[in-house]
């Protein structure tokens, strides 16, 4: 009887904690409710992706969710802190809370448990450019090619499209910025047109620039292609086996054209001049070796017939030296992109078979992703013309060619640290971006891929496993990726991180005024 | 040179005749600069076929011709071919005709084809971008004519459609967490509720929206097992068009987003070049009403196709001396009709349904198909398509020819009872209890005496008709103008006086 009480006394006890706790979490649960709507219409964005994330200090993990069909969204058991919310949804341009400008970071959310937070988002819609392709009595030129660089040089090639059977293009998704228009060769049975900037030069000097803004559309962009003589490139792909299908490309300093064969490709609408050309196929039967390609850089005079035969022993093999005992292929981060005449190709993952990972014959960029407590320090390769000027711990161009080859990389432990706290005024600034540069102070070049991170609740933050070298280290919420020009314009303090160093340097938040 | 040549030369160059003219675009009179401007001569008109370009201003002139009556006819890319005297889009061109050291000088205005244009969008009228649209022609079943992506507003242009009536349908999409079913405009899953959009010449049709419905999507994969392992393309089938897949080192083959329907689904690949190369192949029909993981394709040699071509007493006759074409026939209808490279009287044929047709030439007809059975003749007329079913192994087929067509002549006259050179005549094998055509139509032109002759004919019933107001006419086109009927016998020559048909 005395046990039976004492039981139902127990449950009422954990009954009653059960109730505080629930009570407690209730009490203590932030709440962020809010709409997503189209910018220029107003009209509800149903499915939007919305994603909170917790700012270091802040308790628990990222959530995310879609809107429902009126555009609603809402968080409701968030603990107390700071977060940066993200809304995403295709077609439209990325936003975050607190955004200054399309290019500027996000500013951190903060929640309490008194009252939920009501968040009203607008997307904007990228920019766009359109116009015709024209001849010379304004008639419009179907199924053209047309080419929008960014105004860098040499210029990059940011997107692509065709006319239509107007002549008429648009090209969408820009971010803002200044363009160049260009359309590309085509060779027709009437003739042939040369590659042709807006509104009709050859030369990159005297084309026509255009400016977009978000939510806007650069119209009549019209471009009148010069008539000319035009060269193709063609030929036969040998793959082992036969006819396994091979991608195929050919690079100018004007941009890339690829197709998949498994026996003859062609090319066509190819200005004279300098080219790449590389092939690639994977290997079906041998586990240890994955790729098969071909590499041929030239100059154009004439048509041009080539016969490519694909080749594995070309491949370049990589050797990781140094790094942590029994440091698996699965602890390092192997990543590539191509490096051709049109620039640089999108950046690939490079998987390890058997301990060893290959890249197929052409120019390439490599960089390696170091375990923690490791740092790139040494970097070789055939032909690695670039490695003296360049840090190893940032990408490395190397030659992939006929005769295969090994590169190398070495890790060494013990880099260098940089912390801190980054202060408004008087204030931490929490969840601030701070952005460290690796800097040549003597070229004024950024050296490597620029490094980020938010300061946490109380305005800490913290960069490890640096490389030695020369840095400059900026926080501010203007910019989400601010390039180096933005860096000397905010003036940021240099310094030099020394191996096994451990820098102390606390920043003011960079504003514009 | 001597006297008399030069003599003759001059004379000649004094009598011949120019045609010159300038072609412009029909909307906005702009000269059309390098346009391809032919001229074919009408039967009886001495000379080849000529072609030139305009010039900069849209002008052409073509070397001295000699007299007599021109079909003429103008081709740019992205507008709509012309024959010079065309009444209407679809009508037959007006030949030219020439007197010696007579000169024609013509105005061509070229028009654009016709496009259809509208935004694809969700419940909030928001559009959606990246979604495949595609056009068909309002046939059963509907027959793909274009297809678009839309752009990042949702908008979608769908161009180069001749006129004629259409459906608009999205494809079916995943992206992230939603999928979207095939949808007809404006809203509808079933394409008899699907909205007719009619388009014509230089004219867009606006405003062709479509709403898609969201719903489940499956995935489709399997594996396709050729010997020795090489790369199979697979394609998947439905009545309203076929995406095709390439499969990976172990076969494995992948289709996402596939719609709930009836499919068929192909594999072809490399055979083993040692066994003599070619390919192999495989078919199968699917039904997908949910996520097939194991569709397996055990692939095989082709179909080893032997046609046979006999008389009517049963003895062989030389295949050589004509053509067998062949054409596919699957659920999203009969595809392009192409010459079956024969070796020996043998073709290899993919897996699947076929149409087999024999073009003979005119000493012959077609009397008779005899295929594996389940084989059928085209409405009952061995002279047409006969579709028969392939599979692995060895298929026989064969024609019988009669040594014994009909002919149809005669001479076609205009208003005041003058010969007509350069008329289209158009024969029509038809079934007037069922009234309709029983094989593709047959045509010509007229010569310079307005005379006509159509050879090789089966016997059996026709229609006949000589018109400039089509350029192939539909049966009802046949049945509106009138057209005379004829009947066709073994051997026996039909004499037939037409009078030029002309629209009232």
């Amino acid at each position: 009887m005395r046990n039976r009480s004492l039981a139902r006394q127990s449950a009422r006890a954990a009954a009653a904690l059960l109730v505080a706790a629930w009570l407690s979490f209730s009490l203590q649960a932030a709440v962020v409710r809010g709409t997503v709507v189209e910018h220029q219409t107003g009209k509800f964005l149903a499915r939007a992706t919305v994603a909170v994330q917790p700012i270091d200090g802040t308790p628990g993990a990222p959530v995310s969710m879609r809107t429902n069909v009126s555009g609603l969204f809402e968080f409701s058991s968030l603990a107390p802190g700071a977060y940066v919310v993200k809304v995403t949804r295709l077609g439209f341009m990325p936003v975050e809370y607190g955004q200054k400008r399309w290019n500027s970071a996000g500013m951190p959310l903060s929640l309490d448990d008194t009252a939920p937070a009501f968040l009203a988002f607008r997307m904007p819609r990228w920019s766009a450019i359109s116009g015709a392709v024209v001849d010379e009595n304004d008639i419009g030129l179907p199924e053209h090619d047309v080419v929008v660089y960014r105004n860098t040089r040499p210029p990059q090639q940011v997107a692509r499209t065709k006319s239509d059977e107007r002549g008429v293009y648009r090209i969408s998704g820009l971010d803002p910025g200044t363009y160049l228009v260009r359309t590309a060769g085509a060779q027709y049975e009437e003739g042939a047109y040369l590659p042709t900037f807006g509104r009709e030069s050859i030369a990159v000097e005297n084309a026509r620039l255009v400016e977009v803004d978000l939510d806007q559309q650069a119209n009549n962009i019209d471009v009148r292609p010069v008539l000319g003589r035009l060269f193709g490139v063609s030929g036969s792909v040998v793959p082992d086996p036969p006819f396994t299908p091979t991608r195929v490309t050919v690079a100018t300093d004007m941009g890339r054209q690829t197709v998949t064969t498994s026996e003859v490709f062609q090319f066509v609408g190819l200005t004279p001049g300098a080219f790449e050309i590389y092939a690639e196929a994977p290997v079906g039967n041998d586990v240890s070796v994955t790729l098969q390609g071909a590499y041929v850089a030239s100059t154009l005079r004439a048509d041009l017939g080539l016969n490519l035969t694909l080749s594995s022993r070309s491949n370049m093999a990589f050797d990781i030296r140094g790094g942590p005992p029994r440091m698996l292929t699965t602890d390092v981060r192997l990543e590539a992109r191509r490096k051709d005449l049109a620039g640089e190709g999108e950046i690939v993952r490079v998987k390890f078979t058997r301990g060893m990972a290959q890249l197929a014959p052409g120019r390439w960029e490599v960089r390696l992703i170091a375990p923690a407590g490791y740092y790139v320090s040494a970097f070789s390769g055939r032909a690695s013309y670039r490695a003296n000027r360049a840090r190893p711990d940032g990408w490395n161009e190397t030659l992939v060619d006929g005769y295969g080859g090994i590169v190398r990389f070495t890790l060494t432990a013990g880099g260098g640290s940089l912390s801190g706290i980054v202060k408004n005024g008087a204030e931490v600034a929490a969840g601030a971006p701070v952005y460290l540069e690796a800097w040549d102070a003597d070229t004024r070049q950024r050296q490597v891929d620029l490094r980020t991170t938010r300061t946490d609740m109380r305005g800490n933050f913290s960069f490890r496993d640096l490389a030695p070298g020369a840095y400059r280290v900026l926080s501010t919420f203007e910019y989400r990726d601010p390039d180096s020009a933005a860096f000397d314009a905010a003036n940021p303090p240099s310094l030099r991180i020394e191996a096994h160093g451990d820098q102390q340097r606390d920043l003011d938040l960079y504003a514009i005024r | 040179m001597p006297k008399w040549l030069f003599l003759a030369l001059a004379a000649g160059a004094l009598r011949a005749a120019v045609i010159r003219g300038v072609v412009v675009e029909h909307q906005t009179g702009r000269p059309l600069a390098r346009t391809l401007v032919t001229v074919q001569p009408v039967a009886g008109t001495a000379g080849v076929p000529v072609s030139v370009r305009t010039n900069v201003y849209g002008a052409f002139e073509f070397p001295p011709l000699a007299a007599g009556a021109y079909l003429v006819t103008a081709s740019r890319r992205s507008f709509a071919p012309l024959q010079y005297g065309q009444k209407r889009w679809k009508a037959a061109g007006v030949p030219v005709v020439l007197e010696a050291a007579g000169s024609a000088v013509l105005s061509l205005r070229l028009q654009r084809f016709g496009s259809i244009a509208g935004a694809v969008v969700d419940e909030n009228e928001v559009g959606l971008p990246e979604h495949e649209v595609i056009a068909y022609r309002n046939t059963r079943p509907p027959q793909l004519a274009a297809r678009a992506t839309t752009d990042d507003r949702g908008v979608y242009r769908l161009w180069g459609l001749e006129p004629g009536s259409y459906l608009v349908r999205t494809a079916a999409k995943k992206a992230q967490d939603d999928s979207y079913l095939p949808t007809f405009a404006r809203e509808t899953a079933r394409v008899d509720e699907a909205r007719p959009v009619e388009v014509e010449l230089d004219r867009q049709t606006d405003d062709v929206s479509v709403r898609p419905f969201p719903g489940r999507l499956f995935t489709v994969t399997g594996q396709a097992f050729p010997s020795p392992q090489a790369p199979a393309t697979v394609t998947l089938v439905s009545d309203v068009g076929s995406q095709s897949a390439t499969s990976d080192g172990s076969g494995g083959f992948r289709f996402d987003s596939v719609a709930p329907g009836i499919y068929e689904i192909y594999a072809q690949a490399q055979a083993d070049r040692r066994a003599g190369g070619g390919l192999q192949a495989a078919f199968a029909p699917l039904v997908v009403e949910r996520d097939y993981t194991d569709v397996r394709l055990r692939m095989g040699g082709l179909a080893d196709l032997q046609i046979l071509v006999e008389d009517l007493r049963g003895q062989p006759v030389d295949l050589t001396l004509f053509q067998a074409m062949s054409r596919r026939k699957d659920l999203s209808g009969d595809g392009k009709p192409e010459t079956l490279r024969l070796r020996q009287g043998h073709a290899a044929l993919l897996p699947g349904r076929w149409e087999l047709s024999l073009l003979t030439t005119a000493g012959y007809y077609v009397a008779r198909f005899v295929g594996p059975p389940g084989a059928v003749a085209e409405r009952g007329r061995a002279d047409g398509w006969n579709e028969i079913a392939a599979a692995s192994g060895p298929l026989t087929v064969k024609f019988v020819l009669s040594p014994n067509p009909g002919v149809v002549r005669g001479a076609v006259t205009g208003a005041n009872r003058a010969p007509v050179a350069g008329a289209p005549v158009y024969l029509e094998s038809y079934d007037p209890e069922t009234r309709k055509r029983l094989t593709d139509l047959r045509q010509t032109r007229t010569d310079l005496q307005g005379k006509y002759e159509f050879y090789g004919l089966p016997p059996g019933n026709y229609r006949i008709l000589s018109t400039f107001e089509y350029q192939s006419p539909e049966p009802a086109a046949m049945d509106a103008a009138g057209a005379q009927s004829v009947k066709v016998e073994e051997a026996r020559d039909v004499e037939m006086a037409l009078a030029l048909y002309v629209m009232q």
